[in-house]
């Protein structure tokens, strides 16, 4: 253990000059815990090009555009115009992080990067692969995914699934071709789970998605190594409108995973998806998300999955980035014996605000619900969790369970838990809890007198704040976040 | 509404020093489900103590006759919110809140918020709700931390106790909406609620003990409802607030 260089008062004073002189009596401060945007490493961008882009601002006609330009069938320009109205008339959330600052006229709703879809990295141009491979993307393919999926802008530039998934039948494309590839698939399932009319941004998605990924996993398939996309902004003011759909047949099983990233620009950008999940009977989904968007991004997502008898659905979200999130991932329980987790992991710093949580709908009888929280804030930012359960009248036998922690790392940062609990059955047992604290002075106390100094105690009760969240992600994935929260400390001195 | 001061003595600066010995708790009982906002200032202490009034549905029903199930919205719709607000204003003040909520029908809407301004405040707050037939019951808890309350030390929770009908054709609805709102770092604060019915085992326990199904149901739920009053240490106020209870949950027990 390094030897302490503080000394009372009354010691010599000669000696303790000595051996400041010698050994210099360390003057800067304990290095906090990083949260990843103080180094936004993915913080750069590459020269924006396009082959198409519609002109700023949303209207009508640029809705008629983005649709044209893929070729849609009527039905589809047709759901998007509806959609389109719909946004018109719905009104920004009333609760929540404040929206009032975003323009929407301010905002370039497609941007085409490139004619044609890469099937391997070398058919992409060279600065959108450099920056894949920046991100680590390519490298992480071969090391350990079964398949990748690469949005730049509006479109997916790359994508690629290995061969054996594709000889069992998994669909693992991008949802603009698995429109006109698989129109039966697709028109069955396709806002069936989040219509339109459900919130501002579903409505805004609906009229002007893009891209996205489309996965389809034939019954009684396990998809042993997850499958991951990748969303990448490079465009100033840029609108990403990314639509996801996951068809989980009988017995099946998927581990998808989302990464997403920006540059650091002084204008602000916008990222609203839909995400929609279907869990047949017995099947597993697991939905893996890390976010770590730029400061200047709004990230407003609607996420819902629907799980049918005996299914699994499992939400990991980790939110690191944006400037505002708000995203509550959600599971209706269908049928009997469907089961929802929802594990959730905010960090907000510098006056972000993570406003994320989880809902759990029990629709049917014997469902079961389980979801953890864990967010941290400093300086000056806010998470909030926000969270609904309900228990349908019908629906006996439904257990619940949701533990909410929250940590202060300091004086300016703010954290609040709005959690709804509604229950309508009186068989059911719904439990909820929640703590807000700070670093426990016994916690670091206790370590230090074990030999550890004050950053790396600080860093091993963070470790262990987030763990019942880290622990359930793949293990490069576990090291990715570890890595993202930066959590061994810089700079510790004995 | 403006906030009432607890004691008429004269309001103490924000950073005044507390007195070192608090005062003893002064204590609020009100079973009339009315709304108020009181503050406290330094050194001060309150126990309060509040009943649920449920509105709507049928008042009268008799035992044996099962009462026309109301849509559970209009029945909300009716009840008028109680809106409870306390603040803690002056350092060392200290509230315990109590809240019992009984009933078979009808709805009734709580919304109790504790705020503390200062720092080394504390609070406990505790609503128990037992809901049968078709009652409709609504329960907010907020905690208020303000930035700069430092040494706070806020909980609440909100255990709700839902009684099957035999027939099954009503069903209790319990919502309830505990939430956190911190802005300072050096603090406690938590919260949880739980909603459920018997637990079979307790159940179990007493029918092994002799017990008919009826007389170990009854007997846990007195002890759901009366294990928050009996720690009142004021005896006058705990008698008070154990027959209030008792004559509740004998009017629950009448119809079930």
């Amino acid at each position: 253990m390094p030897k302490k260089t503080t000394r009372r008062t009354n010691n010599n004073s000669t000696s303790a000059t000595t051996a400041s002189s010698t050994n210099p009596i360390p003057t800067a401060r304990p290095k906090n815990i990083q949260h990843p945007q103080e180094d936004y490493k993915p913080g750069f961008h590459v020269q924006e090009k396009s082959v198409f882009k519609t002109q700023k601002g949303l209207s009508e006609d640029v809705v008629r555009q983005i649709s044209a330009h893929k070729n849609e069938p009527t039905w589809m320009t047709d759901f998007r115009l509806k959609a389109y109205a719909t946004f018109l008339k719905k009104r920004m959330p009333p609760w929540g992080a404040d929206l009032s600052t975003i323009n929407f006229d301010d905002i370039y709703y497609y941007l085409k990067p490139v004619n044609q879809q890469g099937r391997t990295w070398n058919d992409i141009p060279d600065e959108i692969k450099s920056t894949f491979d920046r991100l680590g993307i390519p490298q992480a393919e071969r090391r350990y995914l079964a398949g990748v999926g690469a949005q730049y802008e509006s479109e997916v530039v790359y994508h690629s699934i290995s061969k054996h998934l594709e000889d069992k039948g998994v669909i693992f494309m991008d949802t603009d071709q698995a429109l006109h590839k698989h129109p039966e698939i697709f028109r069955k399932y396709f806002s069936t789970i989040v219509p339109p009319a459900d919130n501002k941004f579903a409505a805004l998605n609906s009229a002007v998605w893009s891209g996205g990924t489309f996965l389809y996993v034939p019954a009684g398939v396990h998809v042993e190594l997850p499958l991951q996309a990748y969303f990448r902004i490079n465009a100033e003011k840029m609108g990403q409108f990314e639509r996801t759909l996951i068809i989980a047949e009988e017995g099946s099983s998927v581990h998808y995973v989302e990464g997403c990233s920006a540059p650091s620009y002084s204008s602000e950008s916008l990222h609203s998806a839909v995400v929609e999940i279907v869990v047949k009977k017995g099947a597993r989904v697991q939905y893996t998300t890390i976010q770590n968007w730029d400061k200047k991004v709004y990230n407003l997502v609607t996420k819902r999955a629907q799980a049918f008898q005996d299914a699994t659905m499992f939400w990991l979200d980790g939110n690191l980035g944006s400037k505002i999130t708000m995203k509550y991932p959600s599971v209706y329980l269908m049928e009997p014996g469907a089961r929802a987790e929802i594990l959730s992991l905010a960090f907000a710093s510098d006056g972000q605000h993570q406003d994320a949580g989880g809902k759990a709908i029990h629709v049917a009888p014997n469902t079961t619900s389980r979801i953890i929280s864990r967010s941290i804030s400093k300086r000056s930012g806010r998470s909030s969790y926000r969270g609904t359960l309900e228990v349908h009248r019908g629906a006996t036998g439904v257990k619940s369970h949701v533990v909410c922690d929250a940590l202060l790392l300091d004086k300016e940062s703010r954290s609040d838990t709005y959690p709804t609990m509604k229950v309508e059955e009186a068989s059911a047992t719904v439990e909820h809890e929640a703590t807000v604290r700070k670093i426990s002075e016994e916690q670091l106390f206790y370590l230090q007198s074990r030999g550890l100094t004050e950053d790396a105690a600080r860093g091993m009760i963070v470790n262990g704040f987030v763990e019942p969240i880290v622990k359930e992600l793949p293990m490069e994935y576990a090291v990715e976040m570890n890595r993202l929260i930066e959590m061994e400390m810089e700079g510790s001195i004995g | 509404m403006k906030a009432m001061p607890l004691s008429t003595a004269a309001p103490q600066a924000p950073h005044k020093k507390a007195p070192t010995a608090p005062s003893a708790p002064k204590i609020i009982f009100r079973t009339d489900g009315r709304s108020e906002t009181l503050s406290l200032a330094a050194g001060e202490s309150l126990l309060y103590v509040f009943f649920t009034q449920h509105v709507g549905g049928a008042t009268n029903a008799t035992a044996g006759t099962p009462t026309p199930v109301a849509p559970a919205t209009a029945a909300v719709g009716d009840a008028k919110d109680q809106e409870l607000k306390f603040i803690l204003q002056g350092r060392q003040a200290h509230i315990e809140v109590i809240g019992i909520d009984v009933a078979r029908t009808g709805a009734a809407k709580v919304k109790l918020t504790i705020e503390h301004a200062q720092g080394d405040t504390r609070s406990q707050a505790q609503v128990k709700s037992v809901l049968g037939g078709n009652a409709h019951g609504e329960v907010h808890g907020l905690i208020k931390i303000d930035k700069g309350a430092d040494g706070s030390d806020a909980y609440f929770a909100h255990r709700t106790l839902l009684l099957a009908n035999a027939a099954g054709k009503e069903q209790p609805h319990n919502h309830t909406v505990p939430a956190l709102e911190i802005e300072a770092n050096e603090v406690k604060a938590g919260h949880a609620s739980t909603t459920g019915t018997f637990d079979i085992m307790d159940i179990f326990y007493l029918l092994t003990r002799g017990l008919s199904e009826e007389q170990a149901q009854q007997l846990v739920l007195e002890g759901f409802v009366l294990s928050a009053l009996e720690k009142i240490a004021d005896v006058t106020t705990r008698e008070q607030a154990i027959k209030a209870a008792e004559t509740r949950l004998a009017q629950l027990q009448e119809i079930r």
